[in-house]
């Protein structure tokens, strides 16, 4: 599903914050991607949700190769892909209920088709009583599930959550956690980027690779699974 | 009946319900921009009357082109009307070039002076000028000043109106006019795209975190290009209709206040009453220039991005 080969990045002009990257995420897999704060975590993501390009090796992703994608073949791949973002990027002046119709609205569906689906969804996440609320009058944590319900909405392939469980209290981290396990037996392949270990050590099953200055390393392979 | 009403309906509220989904309208804050289109949908009223109404001159008046001189013979001491006449039209018929030259049936004084006395009764023997109407030969070109000079010896109180002559200049002035106008136009068209440029540039850069979280979602381009493109839609909309029927209110009360004394001078010189039907295209195409605009322009923007 996703393949990395000797990948580096730089941002602009400046040093290479990843370095030598290869992996590999097979379908229907969980991995947790730990390191410290600065270590690359969101810039790897950023390279699997197609906001950067590599400066050097090969991704690739559901089998196309991104180095050589053209610009108007992604959206299609963007779709398989929901992103739960390290700061939620949500639409300030859009209702919890809006930014979460988004990824489907872009795809130019009927709203009839999918607005009490959103509706559910919300209600499942327990924002049922927030849904008109917008993103500046919700707490941290509210923001966090309205992110999270945006990037599962549209049933993606990939999921990849960067600290999703940044904002909220243990106690919803666990149930957060415990609905990215859900979403992967129900074969979404996802990716979690966190620094919480609690978390990673409550998913003993799944893959754990751990990144520091640029630099990946496999601490745990899940069963199947080769680097 | 009530279908077509329910029709009508259907398409003003989905009329209605054209706007940017996702950006924010930035109404508001868009005043100048507003402004300077409805001035730009102003100037191009204002030329637009001003290609219309010449044309219509300029084509009214090349009509009479055919070539028409008219030779006035004001009332002398010296010799009886009859004469005068008499005498002219012999001169005139053996000039080379002239097709025919008749006599234009007398008009009583009183005829005359009616739009500026009203009606009156004048004493009957009042003399007033007499018209002789000339054709020119199709293709003829004779020799006017030579003609003057002997119409003028020959019969006192004679005078060539030659008006086809400044007519046929006034026609080519007018002519000038119009391409003049229809060159404002283009550029008027030229400035709202330039200007529109800038604004769909400006909502981009102010909306760019918008615009990238929409790409991450999965948007084309032409999706988020739609949506700056509905919102240019209204401005034009909007603007191209100040714009309009401010020209449209300066326009008629000109032809209103000003045109009483001009239309005696010069028949039709107030705008063409053409104008106004037209001006409602105005709006229409400050709308369409926007929406095109604003999709190349955001097209190309996002282009350029990843
Ligand atoms: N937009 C950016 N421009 C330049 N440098 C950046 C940018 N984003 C992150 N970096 C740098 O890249 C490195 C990795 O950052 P990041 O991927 O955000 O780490 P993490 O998510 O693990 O905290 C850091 O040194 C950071 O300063
Ligand atoms: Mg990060």
């Amino acid at each position: 599903m996703v393949r990395f080969e000797n990948v580096g990045m730089r941002y602009g002009m400046g040093p290479e914050v990843l370095r030598d990257i290869s992996f590999k995420l097979e379908t229907g897999s969980i991995s947790f991607l730990t390191g410290p704060s600065g270590a690359g975590k969101s810039s790897l993501l950023r390279l699997m949700y197609l906001a950067h390009r590599p400066s050097r090796g090969h991704i690739t992703m559901f089998g196309e190769d991104v180095n050589v994608l053209p610009r108007a073949e992604m959206p299609p791949l963007r779709r398989r892909i929901g992103v739960v973002f390290q700061e939620f990027r949500l639409l300030d002046h859009m209702s919890a209920l809006e930014n979460v119709c988004l990824p489907l609205m872009v795809t130019g569906a009927p709203r009839e088709g999918y607005l009490s689906d959103v509706r559910e969804l919300l209600t499942w996440v327990g924002l049922g009583d927030r849904m008109n609320a917008t993103p500046p009058t919700l707490s941290g944590g509210e923001k966090q599930r309205v992110a999270i319900a945006r990037a599962v909405v549209a049933q993606p392939d990939l999921l990849l959550a960067d600290e999703p469980t940044g904002n909220v209290d243990p106690e919803l981290g666990i149930k957060l956690l415990r609905l990215f396990m859900e979403l992967n037996r129900m074969g979404t392949t996802i990716m979690i980027a966190t620094h919480d270990m609690a978390l990673v050590d409550r998913a003993q099953d799944a893959m754990h690779m751990h990144i520091d200055q640029g630099q990946l390393s496999v601490v745990r392979m899940s069963e199947g699974a080769l680097p | 009946m009530t279908r077509f009403f329910a029709y009508i309906r259907q398409f003003l509220d989905r009329l209605a319900a054209i706007r940017s989904a996702v950006v924010p309208p930035a109404d508001g804050a868009r005043w100048p921009l507003h402004l300077v289109i409805a001035v730009m949908c102003f100037l191009a009223s204002i030329a637009l009357g001003i290609t219309l109404t010449v044309s219509n001159i300029a084509e009214e008046w090349s009509a009479d082109l055919a070539g028409v001189i008219t030779v006035q013979i004001k009332p002398r001491e010296e010799m009886a009307m009859e004469d005068q006449i008499a005498r002219a039209l012999e001169i005139i018929e053996a000039t080379p070039g002239i097709a025919s030259a008749a006599r234009v049936p007398a008009t009583s004084a009183a005829e005359l002076l009616e739009p500026w006395l009203g009606a009156v009764t004048l004493p009957e023997d009042i003399a007033v000028p007499q018209l002789i109407d000339v054709r020119l030969a199709p293709g003829g070109d004779p020799d006017l000043t030579a003609l003057t000079q002997r119409l003028t010896n020959a019969v006192p109180g004679a005078e060539v109106d030659d008006h086809f002559r400044w007519k046929a200049r006034l026609g080519a002035f007018a002519g000038s006019l119009e391409a003049l106008a229809i060159a404002a136009l283009f550029l008027i068209v030229a400035a709202t795209v330039a200007i529109v440029v800038f604004a769909t540039r400006a909502a981009m850069e102010a909306n760019r975190e918008i615009i990238e979280v929409l790409h991450l979602i999965g948007a084309r381009d032409k999706f988020i290009a739609g949506e700056f493109q509905v919102q240019f839609l209204w401005v034009g909309l909007r603007a191209g209709l100040i714009g309009a029927v401010v020209a449209a209110v300066l326009l008629l009360s000109l032809t209103i206040f000003a045109g009483g004394r001009g239309e005696f001078f010069l028949p039709g010189l107030g705008v063409t009453w053409q104008t106004y039907p037209a001006l409602l295209l105005v709006p229409l195409l400050a709308a369409g220039v926007s929406v095109m605009t604003a999709r190349l322009t955001a097209m190309s923007v996002l282009g350029q991005r990843l």
